[in-house]
């Protein structure tokens, strides 16, 4: 049994990290870039800034601006890939958010597969021929920065996931002078994400090694507002925020299937919710039912980020877990209550009737992997969850 | 926080105990390639570790196009010229490397030159002085739990007069996949082990404590020493368990990747200086150079060791020692561990009964004070500071 791990980003993050674009041009021997973007980071500045950093370089740039809906669709990349096509760029930077990725990971696949129709993607195990740099301006969703893209036909009413390696950024750039501010009330709502993402993550046992250890970088992102008594958002900038996000990503990408992600998807798309919105409905009750199969090393680790290694003078490791577990759900509750997030499935309308077919859902997308014991586990979180 | 850093290590990791006969074929068909060339050497040909991978290769559907098993213990340019030439005549698309430290560099340069195109790989030399190359498939297998060198963007190669080393540092050095099989310790001894674990446990401190440290590198860092603490003593009993054997080779593997984001140090100086000088293996001296460089760094680091100390130390020792005794502790507890365990290897070898002496203390002081890595040490460092603390080694002043 082995398990996989690749992260292909370069992630470049801190001062000035812009500046580094036109290294990482010719180091490609890139001079023709396309550039992506939505009509809100025109509007603030974001890409006038990318654009100064092609004056007097070496490299042209094509810009493409769209407004971006909630869910990217197969018309819109299409033209967007038409546009690149006829550029005849060879390099791609994104900025903005989430969706404009989800936009500039379907171009890089088509770019290197060689197709105009995404419905038609059916290798993915193709060479990574046209880089794609990622500038976030925000980042609200941890598959902002891996290999994984979905696109809308609504034609045929049809998702497209595509998830391949080919669809990973080369490049994340994290540069304060793009990244938007966050309001509080956004930033709790992230760093409830983070923390949710990275300890479901933990709790997996397939997880690579390299994959925890993303988990609790994005945990040590939000070491302060950890620290008891003090959770709430204290002064995260937008820049650690994101980095935070992207890291849990990561992480998270360190996990074959998981059953709390699954669910949630399952329920968002039946019930046309916000991922978020059920993945924070669910968190605590998952912590609570699961907190065994966390490893001994992985729940000393956490208890580190409580308060001042008070978690060593409890002898009892199941005492330990159940402590510092229990910690964690506190936060996440309090977390949760700053933000307005329900805590049940049923506030979010939710049917008792529903349940049976959620589960046969979940169930399914393991596929031949299924085992006794994970139904008994998918059957127990619903219950719960109600 | 005003500090920039980058972090870059898009290796495919593929891990598990056993899965070398299954594995290295199939990661190289998916990486399309067709025709390989196996690179390794006379010890891992003559323990059978060759002919695993060669018919792990074959299982895959992937020709073996030539062979190379003769990679010295330290590699030249010489040899890296006449691997790629071989290649090149038995038109191989993709290289597999098996081995230790010196074979997964070698490696490392010959896919270099083919992919950068040129015969001249001193033209290479230096920081980050490459293009996007050729595509050509790379798969390493690392032999020991110490280099490190499957998963870095780093390589180090004597030049033409077998005398002076060569510093390669790129990313197009690093690898597409690393297969990571603990049961390839099987074959080490418990001295070997020993050393190699403290060679990278010592990659893990000296990538948080450089100057090139990131918070992304730190955290793999503090987990290889980790698992480095709660693996390594099992091992060097006799029939080890499967499971500690496979953490510790993952514990290098990801001190590997640490060193590849941030850099080492003055250790790592010191120690190729007395491999190039003296011709030991730089891994059998870093766990006694260690001690000597955390003592000369500690008023800048003092901060970052007590750090790693929760992550180094057993659970016992870390609630008894008062927070402002946790640095101290630390440079402390590493000696004496590394004393407990080298005894109960049977270890007795030390840097001066292996040729230190004052005849050479001024060779090797002059060529480690002519390393780069010299810049990345927390605290700066000249051919006085590091013939000091030679003396110190020679006089067993810690
Ligand atoms: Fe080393």
């Amino acid at each position: 049994m082995s398990k996989k791990f690749c992260n292909k980003a370069k992630i470049m993050y801190g001062k000035d990290s812009l500046n580094r674009i036109s290294f990482e041009l010719s180091r490609n021997n890139s001079t023709r870039v396309f550039v992506l973007s939505d009509s809100t980071s025109m509007q603030s500045g974001a890409v006038g800034r990318i654009k100064n950093l092609f004056k007097g370089s070496d490299a042209s740039a094509t810009y493409y601006i769209i407004d971006v809906e909630k869910w990217s669709t197969t018309d819109v990349v299409t033209s967007a890939y038409q546009k690149f096509y006829d550029s005849k760029c060879e390099f791609i930077i994104c900025v903005g958010g989430d969706g404009i990725a989800n936009i500039a990971k379907a171009i890089k696949v088509l770019a290197n597969v060689g197709t105009s129709d995404i419905t038609q993607v059916t290798n993915l195990n193709v060479k990574d021929k046209v880089p794609l740099m990622l500038i976030p301006t925000s980042v609200k969703s941890v598959s902002y920065g891996v290999g994984n893209t979905s696109v809308v036909d609504k034609d045929n009413n049809k998702l497209y996931k595509l998830s391949g390696s080919v669809l990973c950024p080369n490049y994340i750039i994290i540069d304060k002078r793009v990244v938007t501010k966050l309001s509080e009330q956004i930033a709790n709502e992230r760093i409830l994400l983070i923390l949710g993402m990275s300890l479901v993550a933990l709790s997996e046992p397939l997880m690579s090694i390299s994959a925890r250890i993303f988990a609790f970088t994005a945990m040590d992102s939000l070491k302060e507002p950890l620290a008891i008594d003090k959770h709430r958002y204290l002064g995260r900038t937008g820049e650690e925020i994101v980095i935070a996000t992207v890291a849990a990503g990561i992480g998270f990408t360190g996990v074959p299937k998981c059953m709390l992600s699954l669910m949630v998807m399952h329920i968002s798309i039946c019930k046309n919710i916000e991922y978020n919105e059920i993945f924070f409905a669910l968190l605590g009750k998952y912590l609570n039912l699961f907190l065994g199969r966390y490893s001994t090393d992985d729940i000393n680790l956490l208890g580190k980020y409580l308060d001042d290694d008070s978690v060593f003078n409890i002898t009892d490791m199941q005492d330990r877990r159940e402590y510092v577990i229990s910690k964690f759900i506190k936060i996440i509750n309090e977390l949760s209550e700053c933000i307005g997030g329900v805590s049940s499935l049923s506030e979010l309308g939710l049917e008792e009737s529903e349940k049976s077919m959620i589960i046969d859902k979940v169930v399914n997308s393991y596929g031949s992997d299924i085992t006794s014991a994970k139904v008994s586990d998918i059957q127990a979180l619903m219950d719960s969850a109600f | 926080m005003s500090m920039y850093y980058e972090f870059h290590n898009p290796v495919n990791l593929i891990s598990g105990y056993g899965i070398i006969p299954n594995s290295i074929g199939a990661t190289l068909k998916a990486l399309n390639s067709k025709r390989v060339l196996l690179i390794s050497d006379r010890e891992n040909n003559s323990d059978g570790t060759v002919d695993i991978v060669r018919k792990s290769i074959i299982a895959g559907g992937v020709n073996v196009g030539g062979v190379y098993l003769n990679v010295p213990r330290d590699s030249s340019v010489l040899v890296i010229s006449k691997i790629a030439n071989l290649c090149m005549i038995n038109s191989c698309d993709s290289i597999v490397a098996v081995g230790a430290g010196s074979v997964l560099d070698t490696a490392k340069c010959v896919r270099l030159i083919i992919s950068q195109n040129t015969n001249h790989i001193t033209d290479l030399k230096g920081f980050d002085m490459c293009n996007r190359g050729v595509d050509m498939p790379l798969v390493l297998v690392p032999a020991t739990c110490g280099t490190g060198s499957e998963v870095s963007n780093v390589a180090v190669v004597l030049d033409e007069t077998g005398t002076n080393k060569l510093d390669f540092v790129t990313e197009e050095l690093l690898p597409n996949a690393t297969i990571i099989d603990g049961s390839m310790l099987v074959f080490q001894s418990s001295m070997e082990i020993l050393s190699a674990a403290f060679d990278a446990l010592t990659h893990a401190i000296e990538s948080v404590t450089g100057r090139q440290r990131n918070p992304i590198s730190t955290k793999y860092a503090c987990m290889a020493i980790m698992m480095i603490r709660d693996n390594l003593e099992y091992c060097l009993c006799d029939n080890p368990k499967e499971e500690h054997l496979h953490k510790l080779m993952e514990a290098s593997t990801i001190a590997g990747v640490a060193q590849s984001s941030s850099m080492l140090g003055v250790v790592h100086a010191i120690c190729y200086s007395l491999g190039v000088v003296l011709e030991i293996w730089h891994r059998e001296c870093t766990a006694e150079v260690l001690p000597h460089v955390l003592k000369y760094d500690f008023e800048c680091c003092k901060d970052l060791y007590a750090e790693m100390f929760f992550y180094l130390v057993p659970e016992s020792v870390y609630v008894s020692t008062p927070k402002e005794d946790r640095a101290k502790v630390f440079c402390e507890y590493i000696q004496s561990w590394y004393k407990r365990l080298h005894a109960l290897v049977g270890g007795s070898n030390t840097i001066v009964n292996l040729g230190l002496s004052e005849q050479n203390v001024d060779a090797v002081a002059k060529t480690a004070s002519r390393d780069g890595l010299n810049i990345i040490n927390p605290r700066y460092i000249d051919l006085h500071g590091i013939k000091e603390i030679l003396l110190s080694i020679m006089r067993g002043d810690i």
